[in-house]
């Protein structure tokens, strides 16, 4: 550990930190140049919310939510969104057996660990909310009956910004449960070289990644960033934000205490990531775009720009 | 400047406006100041000095908070501001000999920080601690003196709803736009109320009762006065002062410098004859003076102030007498001073006119024609008593300054005549319009019925003073009177004429001419006060002139009436008292008046009954016109620049001290910081670290890389990108720490110890590694690579 302050740094378990370590590792060798985003899917996993990638196709979501998912050693789904896909073709349907004569429930895609929902806004509002309970609950009814999905269930939907013709733009209600929008990227030239390289070197196992978590020990990860502290300066700084964001002219819906919440989580996902007992105000900027920026009602201006104006504005607490 | 930084700051509007009403609560307090101080022009000068440095030290701060985005510690600094007033104090009491009693010293203090805290109003909160401390000083300085200070208040209560409404749009503006985000808070509605209510209470007590509101507030107000103990002689009011002081304590027929006292005659039981039984009676005055019967009504009010001041006073004198010699006299009682003398000085004060001379002795003329008719005047229901055709002359004539007042409080003097100036214009002794009691003995001169003037007697006396630029031409062009041009007839005076014609060759008559005369005298003739002209002189003007060439100031008064009248002048020597205005008394207001002021002086004729003053003996000057405003600057200036030269390098010394402490300011600044960190260890590891982080804040915001309020100390650190890769570490380490310190859970750690020496190492280590020099230099280091690749580039 490279701390300097080894008594306040987080108590958290060796095999913990290396596997840790080893995803970070993983996921950085098949999304090339990208630390940062890997470090906010991380954050986004540990703190238990879901990610929202908005990209260009070809960009390397599905390859980062399969190496995800391999390396958490979990169940896989991807759901291609489209305007025909059903509520019941995510959550499941009741089907009726002949010999027992007996409905069974076929369960959907969203039984798995973690779910690559493909172009979230291509599926009809409908459809769109049949999500809403999973994610925010997670679980789901179908014809009354309540199925629970596993702890460690982990949506990543993405959604293509340039395509505007027969999509359906996510609502406010189904956007505050993600827990961050993070954007890929293309990536840089040297990175597309070595992509190129590793490509002819690795073959078919390209993308493939062994799992490296034990059954429960993610949940057992997630349960120990809760116990980061939070100081209380910290959560003022937080709290003013937030209100800056319902006061500001250009921001027609600010950040919710749920959205508050999140955040919150997400700076002890941060802090522990980086082996620390507690939450700076460096966490809470660092993380405040991606995490405030997905539940931002705009009046025609980029989340980045009010919210850098906003940090500007919060003094940090002395 | 970014946007965070403009968090509390103040529109330059308002900030105005906040110092503006901060100058008008020093005015006020000034005007409280000027009624008892010893220097109107002091206190003005002083108060025109503090309005310049208030908006200059303004100017400053604002510059200085544009450039800064923390915030600087002015506390500390208004701290110093009035412990500073209150240490100057005994300062001001031991070497300038003035001091303020403890009420205007707290007042005088808090002024003083309430003009800095203006200066600092371009923050919010300094703002609103400015204008609500000037409130208070405002209401302090209005309590004191109601009837100077309401003006201002006015003035004051309009600028200051003024300020209201300027700070309150300023944060709706703020709110509304949004964009510059306030966190300051709109002036509470409450906060108005409460400001119009103290108002209309003010002006309730002060329209509704025709008390001072010093009586009114009598218990919650500190107030001079009272005991005496501990703020006589700096007391505003009470018996250390008064506005008819003599010296009270040396006669105890009067209870308080009051104008009544001297009439005041009670045969009521008191205290005085009870400790007369044990202690024998004190001294009484023999000799009774005819008094005026006061009206019954006023007689009553009289008893009754003067019973009640017996019982609040306790007035008990220590001079007795014992009972075998109960004809103690006046003469027994020590006196300091015959009459104490409130007004401008050096004054001549006449007691007698000589006209005639025989060549030894001056006698005056008898039958003189006594021209005044006396008259009693009703001025602000007081009896002045006028010397009427006086005025009549007077007015006839441009040669004067504006009317002169001066009071005489008479201690003990062996004589009825009241010293007076010259061109006397009337007299006002407090219920005395009987003009059987007094009368006109010699030109302007005026007597008391009785052998002298009752003791503790207060005489207003107007006269006018003369201005010597104007009279030339009326020496000239009045015929002499008769009298005053005698000269004996000896052929000793042959001698003299000679003298004086020889002095006087070439010079046109007029005051230039007697200017002359008198220069050449003291040039040829020094003062020897034990000199005696010689026994068997039968001219001693002569003797004095030709022989001793020394004598006192009545021989030079001779000589120069007498080269004078040689001349053609109408002349006169007159004896009384020079008011010397070096024996002034700042703190009671008055130049006492001894035995040894006994004078004489000469008078030269100007035509229609007026006298000039002429002062031939050396080391006394004559009273002028009061002098013009341009002439006290000019003459503080001058005594200045000349005090300046006196004191050259000491001046030297200080004004480069004063640079070297400005142009080093930072370092100080930084050493004294650094060195109460490491000496204050008390403080918990966390709250040291944090302290540490300021001090290092500073320093590199004295190299122009502050940390702005939105930035977190890391990513400042991360910022600094001049220092080298070691330091940056450091830095980095020491930031580290400062994010631990700041959020981190500390309470309960097992090995606390350890990590307070950790925190304090690397603190330490910090503030080792980033001195101001070290940091000035990396700054300099890298300035110069940038010029440099630019010179490259460019090339």
């Amino acid at each position: 550990m490279s701390s300097v302050l080894l008594d306040t740094s987080v108590d958290c378990h060796r095999s913990d930190v290396d596997c840790l370590t080893q995803l970070r590792k993983e996921l950085n060798a098949i999304l090339k140049g990208k630390p940062d985003v890997i470090e906010q899917v991380l954050v986004c996993l540990l703190s238990r919310g879901h990610l929202l990638i908005e990209d260009k196709p070809g960009l390397g979501k599905t390859t980062l939510a399969k190496g995800l998912a391999d390396a958490l050693g979990g169940r896989f789904a991807r759901l291609q969104c489209t305007p025909d896909l059903l509520p019941s073709d995510i959550t499941g349907f009741n089907l009726f057996n002949q010999k027992n004569h007996e409905f069974e429930f076929r369960e959907g895609p969203v039984f798995s660990d973690i779910l690559l929902a493909d172009e979230i806004n291509r599926a009809t509002p409908r459809t769109q909310s049949a999500l809403l309970e999973a994610m925010a609950e997670r679980q789901v009814t179908v014809d009354g009956a309540r199925y629970g999905l596993p702890d460690e269930f982990f949506v990543m939907a993405t959604q293509n910004p340039t395509e505007q013709l027969g999509t359906y733009p996510l609502p406010e209600a189904q956007l505050d449960r993600f827990a961050m929008k993070l954007s890929i990227g293309y990536p840089q030239m040297d990175d597309e070289l070595r992509l190129l390289q590793s490509a002819l070197a690795d073959g078919d196992s390209r993308g493939r990644v062994k799992c490296l978590f034990s059954s429960g020990q993610l949940a057992s990860i997630q349960k120990d960033v809760t116990k980061i502290h939070v100081a209380e300066k910290v959560q003022r700084y937080l709290v003013q934000v937030a209100q800056k964001t319902r006061k500001h002219p250009r921001i027609v819906l600010g950040v919710s205490p749920r959205g508050l919440l999140i955040w919150q989580r997400c700076l002890q996902a941060r802090a522990y990531l980086e082996q620390r007992d507690f939450v700076t105000i460096d966490d809470a900027q660092s993380l405040a775009i991606p995490v405030l920026g997905v539940r931002l009602g705009l009046d025609d201006v980029s989340p980045e720009f009010v919210l850098e104006e906003i940090l500007h504005q919060v003094a940090v607490p002395e | 400047m970014s946007l965070d930084t403009r968090r509390d700051f103040t529109k330059f509007s308002s900030h105005l406006i906040c110092m503006f009403l901060a100058m008008l609560s020093s005015a006020a307090f000034a005007t409280v100041e000027i009624d008892r101080a010893a220097s109107v022009w002091g206190v003005r000068g002083m108060f025109v000095v503090e309005c310049v440095a208030t908006l200059l030290l303004g100017w400053y701060l604002r510059r200085v908070a544009m450039r800064l985005s923390v915030q600087p510690a002015v506390s500390p600094i208004l701290v110093m501001v009035f412990l500073g007033s209150l240490l100057f104090e005994p300062l001001s009491r031991m070497v300038l000999g003035t001091g303020r009693p403890f009420e205007m010293l707290l007042g005088f203090s808090l002024k003083n920080t309430v003009l800095v805290m203006s200066a600092a109003g371009c923050w919010r909160n300094y703002q609103q601690l400015a204008v609500t401390a000037s409130l208070f000083v405002q209401m302090f300085a209005l309590t004191l003196l109601p009837n100077h200070v309401w003006p201002i208040t006015l003035g004051y209560a309009l600028i200051s709803l003024w300020w209201l409404m300027n700070s309150h749009w300023e944060q709706v503006s703020k709110r509304l736009g949004n964009v510059h985000g306030g966190t300051g808070q709109a002036v509470p509605r409450s906060v108005i109320y409460v400001v119009l209510g103290i108002f209309v209470a003010v002006g309730a007590t002060e329209l509704l009762t025709d008390r001072a509101m010093t009586r009114q507030l009598s218990g919650i107000l500190p107030s001079s006065g009272g005991t005496g103990e501990h703020d006589h002689p700096y007391a505003r009011d009470g018996v250390g002062d008064g506005d008819a002081l003599v010296a009270g304590s040396e006669n105890i027929q009067s209870f308080a410098p009051i104008e009544e006292a001297p009439f005041k005659s009670s045969d009521e039981p008191s205290l005085y004859d009870v400790y007369s039984d044990v202690y024998e009676e004190p001294v009484k005055v023999k000799n009774q003076n005819r008094a005026i019967a006061l009206p019954n009504q006023q007689m009553e009010d009289l008893c009754c102030r003067m019973a009640k001041s017996e019982m609040a006073g306790r007035e008990f004198s220590t001079v007795r007498q014992p009972s075998k010699s109960r004809a103690g006299k006046m003469k027994d009682l020590k006196s300091e001073a015959l009459f104490y003398v409130a007004g401008r000085t050096p004054l001549h004060l006449r007691q007698e006119l000589f006209d005639l001379y025989d060549g030894t002795t001056w006698y005056p003329e008898n039958g003189e024609k006594i021209a005044s008719r006396l008259v009693v005047e009703e001025v602000n229901e007081r009896p002045w008593i006028t010397l009427s055709n006086h005025g009549m002359a007077y007015k006839n004539y441009d040669i004067f300054a504006a009317k002169e007042s001066h009071a005489l409080k008479i201690a003990h003097l062996d004589t009825n005549v009241i010293p007076a100036p010259n061109r006397l214009l009337a007299v006002h002794i407090d219920q005395m319009d009987d003009l059987s009691l007094i009368k006109e003995v010699q030109h302007g001169l005026l007597a008391l019925e009785g052998k002298r003037i009752p003791a503790m007697l207060p005489v207003h006396l107007s006269s006018r003073v003369l201005d010597t630029r104007r009279v030339n031409e009326q020496v000239r062009s009045f015929p002499p009177v008769t009298a005053s041009r005698k000269l004996p007839e000896d052929p000793q005076f042959d001698r003299v004429r000679e003298l004086a014609d020889g002095w006087s060759q070439g010079i046109p008559k007029g005051t230039v001419q007697i200017a002359k005369i008198i220069q050449e005298l003291q040039a040829r003739c020094a003062l020897d006060r034990m000199a005696k002209a010689s026994e068997e002189s039968n001219c001693t003007v002569s003797d004095f002139l030709f022989e001793k060439r020394s004598g006192p100031d009545y021989q030079f008064a001779s000589a120069t009436a007498i080269l004078l009248r040689s001349l053609g002048y109408g002349t006169r020597v007159v004896s009384g008292y020079y008011v010397n205005p070096d024996k002034y008394d700042r703190i009671s207001r008055h130049t006492p008046v001894h035995k040894e002021d006994l004078h004489f002086w000469v008078e030269v004729y100007l035509g229609a009954n007026l006298w000039m003053t002429v002062e031939p003996t050396p080391g006394y000057a004559v009273l002028g016109p009061p002098p013009t405003v341009w002439e006290q600057a000019w003459a503080v200036a001058a005594s200045g620049v000349k005090w300046i030269i006196q004191h050259r390098w000491g001046v030297l010394a200080t004004l480069l001290i004063c640079v070297a402490m400005f142009v080093t300011r930072l370092w100080w600044m930084d050493a004294a910081r650094t060195l109460e960190w490491r000496v204050r260890r008390s403080r918990v590891s966390s709250q040291r670290v944090i302290a540490a982080q300021r001090i290092l804040e500073l320093r590199f915001s004295a190299i122009g890389a502050p940390r702005r309020s939105c930035q977190t100390f890391h990513q400042w650190a991360r910022q600094q990108t001049f220092l080298n890769e070691d330091e940056m570490n450091e830095l980095l380490v020491f930031a580290r720490v400062v994010e631990t310190a700041h959020y981190a859970m500390l309470e309960g750690l097992p090995d606390r110890e350890r990590l307070d020496a950790q925190f304090h190492a690397v603190s330490q280590r910090a503030l080792s590694c980033f001195t101001l020099k070290r940091l000035r230099a990396a700054r300099r280091l890298q300035r110069k690579m940038t010029l440099e690749s630019s010179a490259v580039v460019t090339a």
